[in-house]
């Protein structure tokens, strides 16, 4: 069955793509999580440079707790061997100086990034080797000891001497604290920044995590109105199969009822028309056989009971065509109208003198069915003119501007009454008697039925004893 | 009871008798079939073709030159009467003309294609009906001309 019903369009056949709000939250984490990692790694940065910083500053303190040290043991040092000239105290002495140089060296190189450290640690500097001169002369004054017992008298104390230590210890004291400071400092930049990256950190996740939380609950109710429409295309599709299987039931049972009516009109159109024949036949027996038994009224009567018969049997052949055309295939294409009514006017033979073919614009339609149309509107438009001194029939046609082509078939016979144009196109209705005119009042009928099936109109005019003229539309030939 | 049904050159095949005595009466007139032989069902055409039941033994109609065969018959109908005429090799090239009231178009396409020679309808109105027979009559008897 190939008539099966489909599903309305506007149902959704196939899911969506994502939807937009997944996008747009997909977009909002991952703008988010890269934030928070942009600023994690500064965080992690600013941590690492300003331990490095503390570090360096640890390192100044360091060097400076150093140099305090052994300038105070170089000191103790130059006063021990002032005191004795011995030449032990002179070696820790030298020792002591060099560290001491070593260290104010170290402190001026540390410091280079800062110029204001770094000049203090140079005029440290300045001081240690002012001293260190002064100690250095003094020394010089005094050779040490060698191998005498008797230590020289001590003649001068320290309080004496040009050197003062207190002068190197302020000026380390001082760098210490500027850099003491500066740590301090430090330390409360990266405690900031640590403390503003956590608050950033913790602010970005809560955020994503929000977004996340939106998406997710988002989704769940997509995915909930998804499976409800997909439960509703299931129970669509459900109603659809059941429409279906009943579509097919009722086929079913039209085709059984159409092969019913075919095996009836076959056993009409074969076992009505053997007893008609019969009695037709052996009525014009009985007239040629016995003739001679039988009186003018016999025969009269005789000719009756033929005459009878073939009424009968054009009844049944006229109500089989008619009833023929409800399952004849219909094969639609373009008919060239002019080619079809030459057709149909040569069939029928002779007369055409009277036959005036205007232009015929093309029809789309079954070729055969409207063959018929013609054949039965000619049949008519003849047989009705035919006591006409001069039957005169044009047909004729043109375009409509519905995309329907109008043709037209006019004669000047016997025409008919308006009042009964109800019972024109009725099967088996005649507005003629069938002595004035023979037929059995199908061929109307039959031209309507064809030109309804191909979705035309059919019409006609008359006026007793004028004539009649009838109209039929088709759809035009040209092939959309 | 054998008889002999050497002379035979038409078989009619026909069960209504009103129609086999129209068809003998027109054919009698017009002079055709000397020797016309009338079977009332499709049974009765095939044993007469193939001397079975009761043509056993009978001399065969090897003159027969026409079949003339009516499609609704009572036991085997006229399509497998042909049917079973076009499978035999002996009657596989015998005229065979449908005679029958149908005038659908399946029977007409159906006759076609299992090999009838012709199909006419016969008319209701006697005269037509004579003329029809005798025309059909004349030529497959006189004009046409058969393998053989």
């Amino acid at each position: 069955m190939e008539d099966t019903l489909r599903l309305p369009g506007r149902l959704p056949r196939s899911v969506p793509a994502t939807p937009a709000f997944v996008w747009a939250g997909v977009f909002v984490s991952f703008a988010l999580l890269s934030t928070i990692a942009v600023i994690a790694y500064r965080g992690i940065a600013a941590f690492e440079d300003s331990t490095h910083w503390v570090a360096h500053s640890d390192e100044i303190i360091a060097e400076l707790g150093q140099l305090a040290g052994d300038d105070g043991r170089l000191r103790l040092a130059w006063r021990r061997y002032l005191a004795r000239q011995s030449p032990d105290a002179l070696d820790d002495y030298r020792t002591s100086r060099a560290e001491v140089q070593k260290s104010a060296a170290k402190l001026a190189e540390l410091t280079v990034d800062n110029p204001d450290q770094h000049a203090r640690m140079v005029a440290l500097g300045d001081a240690i080797r002012q001293d260190l001169q002064s100690i250095d002369a003094s020394i010089a004054q005094r050779p040490a000891a060698v191998s005498h017992g008797e230590p020289p008298a001590a003649i001068e104390t320290a309080e004496t001497l040009p050197t003062d230590g207190e002068r190197i210890s302020n000026l380390a004291d001082a760098a210490e604290q500027v850099e003491r400071g500066l740590l301090a400092a430090r330390e409360q930049a990266t405690s900031a920044e640590a403390s503003r990256a956590k608050a950033w950190i913790v602010a970005g996740n809560v955020a994503s995590l929000l977004t996340l939380a939106i998406v997710f609950f988002a989704l769940r109710g997509e995915v909930n109105r998804r499976s409800r429409a997909q439960a509703r295309i299931e129970r669509y599709a459900g109603e659809v199969a059941a429409l279906n299987a009943q579509l097919r039931a009722y086929s079913e049972r039209v085709e059984a009822s159409n092969r019913e009516l075919e095996s009836f009109s076959y056993s009409v159109s074969h076992d009505l028309r053997a007893p008609l024949r019969a009695i037709n036949g052996f009525a014009s027996m009985l007239a040629e056989d016995h003739a001679a038994n039988l009186d003018t009224e016999g025969q009269r009567l005789l000719a009756i009971v033929r005459s009878s018969a073939d009424a009968m049997g054009r009844l049944i052949d006229d109500l089989l065509a008619f009833s023929r055309l409800g399952k004849v295939a219909f094969v639609a294409a373009p008919v060239d109208m002019v080619a079809l009514v030459n057709e149909v006017l040569v069939e029928h033979g002779g007369k055409h003198d009277m036959i005036v073919v205007g232009p015929l614009p093309a029809a789309h339609g079954d070729r055969s069915l409207v063959k018929q149309v013609w054949a039965n509107l000619i049949d008519n438009a003849v047989k009705y003119s035919a006591k006409v001194a001069q039957p005169r029939i044009r047909i004729g046609g043109g375009v409509n501007d519905d995309g329907f082509t109008q043709y037209r078939i006019e004669d000047n016979g016997a025409g008919f009454d308006m009042r009964y144009y109800e019972k024109l196109f009725g099967v088996f209705q005649r507005l003629h008697s069938a002595s004035e005119f023979p037929g059995t009042g199908v061929g109307l009928a039959i031209v309507q039925r064809i030109v309804a099936r191909h979705g035309g109109r059919v019409w006609g005019e008359g006026r007793p004893g004028e004539g009649a003229t009838f109209y039929f539309t088709l759809p035009a030939g040209r092939p959309k | 009871m054998s008889s002999n049904y050497e002379m035979v050159d038409i078989l009619l095949a026909e069960d209504s008798d009103a129609d086999a005595e129209m068809t003998l009466r027109a054919l009698r007139k017009s002079n055709i079939g000397n020797a016309v032989h009338r079977v009332r069902d499709g049974q009765e055409a095939l044993d007469f073709l193939n001397q079975t039941g009761p043509y056993e033994g009978c001399t065969p109609a090897r003159l027969l030159k026409l079949v003339l065969l009516d499609l609704k018959m009572p036991k085997i109908d006229g399509v497998e009467v042909l049917r079973k005429l076009r499978a035999t090799e002996a009657s596989r090239t015998l005229p065979v003309v449908i005679m029958t009231s149908s005038n659908e178009e399946r029977d007409v396409t159906q006759s076609y294609l299992l090999g009838a020679n012709s199909y006419v309808v016969k008319p209701i109105d006697f005269s037509q009906f004579a003329k029809t027979v005798v025309e059909v009559g004349l030529y497959w008897i006189v004009t046409n001309r058969v393998p053989g």
